[in-house]
């Protein structure tokens, strides 16, 4: 009998040594972080007929300048 | 007995154990603690060698970050790229980059903050060029944050607009606001005096007086308090005349030379990430023509030695990509300081002091009636809001080819009016709009301090 109690009190007394020796029981892996740093960036639009058309302008002042 | 022992061995060691909980710290080694002015000195030495080095990226950034500021504005045609490897097509495409140099700069800020606040030593003369140039820096800092992430200042309206979260001690925990725009600039202009109350004048320090005042000056500029602007900038430019036409052909093109009309610059020493820097910028320059408006612009004036000097017959710009401040911008913002003070023959006299010594034949001088027509550009208002006039459209194009592929159009745009404009890349057209100016204040930042910290308008989570 005396034995037994023995037992109870070591494992009683090791489990509570375990469980005061956790001074941080909330710590736990960082928790996968879902939010982002960036913006959205604009997406910009497609060219309509007169965009392109000063686009082509562009361009070929560009190429008669240079290659003049 | 013998159990009794026992029981009280293994309680004892139970306790002893537990209560050891950091056994395994260990002092953190090769760390000082800074105490006296030389060990303070190291913080400051390690931003000063991060510029001669060109590996800066906020205080005088290297080439690359001016470069960046180049790719934003409107001197070099986007449309017209061959290619856009690394580089932003437009403000709009560099959103998230533009986030970094604020924490950059505020991590600078810090180490000014850490000197200023806890240095004992403040009477000897290595604590005295320290504090002077702590408090410089600083404001440097702060300022290169304003121009960046603030509306552009408009005195009537700064109280009601967004400022800075000024920090002004090393506090870790501290977490402040975003001030006003006007008590943000008080704040700045503080520091600068504070600067100048030491007045620096070890050259090893690189923020000597004299760079301050310029800085001061460009402060004043922005903030459009123009006769302090003037006061500063007439100061700086009698110690660093400006250069003559020959001297600025030779010059403009010194990759790490600090030439006589130069009060601070960024890359004086080899090294080897600098030298990176150095050579991506001048390859990224070279990926877009110059814009055709600032083409027929320098054709207006024929003999100007800088038409020859900026780009080729290709349009492909000559100029070294550089950064550094001269005294030919300071001459520029005593001209416009003055057509803002409605005295014009002040302002044509400094206009014709550079133009002068940039024209090389048949130079004639501008007076009130012989200056030409508005030039037609995308800056229609002057920073005032108000429309050009012949005086300041003249010294606005003057800047605008003096201060060509050195980071300033970008500010230059933001400053007079945020005008919008457009450019096509992969089928798809980006308009830089007026929010863009504005770059974001970090994500990060803002979710760190819900409610302190409000965004600029515009950017979309």
């Amino acid at each position: 009998m005396k034995k037994i109690l023995y037992i109870l009190y070591f494992i009683l007394t090791g489990s509570s040594t375990l469980l005061i020796s956790c001074d941080e029981p909330e710590e736990l892996t960082p928790k996968v972080d879902d939010t982002s740093d960036y913006y959205l960036l604009p997406t910009g639009s497609i060219l309509n007929a007169q965009d392109r058309e000063e686009v082509q302008a562009l361009w070929d002042e560009y190429n008669n300048a240079i290659n003049q | 007995m013998k159990n009794k022992l026992f029981i009280s061995i293994y309680y004892g060691l139970m306790i002893l154990l537990t209560s050891c909980n950091n056994y395994l710290d260990v002092k953190p080694k090769g760390k000082i603690i800074p105490e006296t002015a030389e060990d303070f000195s190291t913080i400051i030495h390690y931003w000063l060698d991060q510029i001669e080095k060109g590996k800066d990226d906020v205080i005088i950034p290297n080439p690359e970050e001016t470069t960046t500021l180049e790719m934003f504005a409107d001197d070099l045609n986007a449309t017209l790229a061959n290619n856009f490897s690394y580089t932003s097509i437009y403000a709009g495409s560099a959103i998230n980059k533009n986030q970094t140099p604020y924490k950059t700069l505020y991590s600078v800020i810090k180490d000014c903050n850490m000197i200023i606040g806890n240095m004992d030593d403040t009477e000897s003369d290595l604590g005295r060029t320290l504090l002077g140039t702590a408090w410089s820096i600083r404001s440097i800092c702060y300022y290169n944050l304003m121009q960046r992430y603030c509306e552009p200042y408009q005195p009537e309206t700064a109280q009601e607009t967004l400022g800075l979260p000024l920090v002004d001690d090393f506090d870790m925990e501290a977490k402040p606001a975003r001030a006003n725009l006007k008590e943000t600039a008080e704040f700045i202009e503080k520091g600068f005096r504070n600067a100048l109350s030491y007045n620096v004048s070890n050259e090893d320090f690189i923020f000597t007086s004299s760079v301050t005042k310029a800085y001061l000056a460009r402060f004043f500029f922005w903030t459009q308090n123009w006769s302090n602007a003037i006061t500063y900038a007439k100061e700086v430019l009698e110690e660093y005349p400006m250069l003559e036409a020959d001297e600025y052909v030779e010059a403009i093109n010194q990759k790490q030379t600090k030439t006589h009309n130069v009060i601070i610059r960024s890359f004086t020493m080899d090294d080897d990430i600098g030298i990176m820097n150095y050579s991506t910028a001048q390859a990224d320059i070279k990926s877009r023509p110059v814009d055709r408006n600032l083409v027929e612009l320098f054709a207006a004036t024929d003999n100007d030695v800088r038409r020859r000097c900026n780009f080729d017959s290709k349009r492909i710009v000559n100029k070294i990509i550089t950064t550094k401040l001269r005294s030919e911008e300071l001459c520029l913002i005593i001209a416009e300081a003055y057509a803002h003070l409605n005295q014009e023959t002040d302002a044509l006299s400094y206009l014709n002091q550079l133009r002068s010594k940039r024209i090389t034949q048949d130079y004639v001088a501008y007076t009130i009636d012989n200056l030409p027509d508005v030039f037609q550009q995308n800056i229609k208002t002057d920073a005032t809001g108000a429309p050009l006039t012949k005086l300041m459209s003249a010294i606005l194009c003057e800047r605008r080819k003096e201060l060509f592929v050195e980071g300033d159009r970008w500010f230059e745009l933001k400053r007079n009016g945020r005008p919008e404009f457009w450019v096509t890349a992969k089928g798809k057209k980006f308009i830089t709009e007026k929010y863009l100016y504005t770059f974001p204040i970090p994500k990060a930042d803002i979710r760190l301090f819900p409610g302190l910290l409000i965004q600029n308008p515009g950017y979309i989570e």
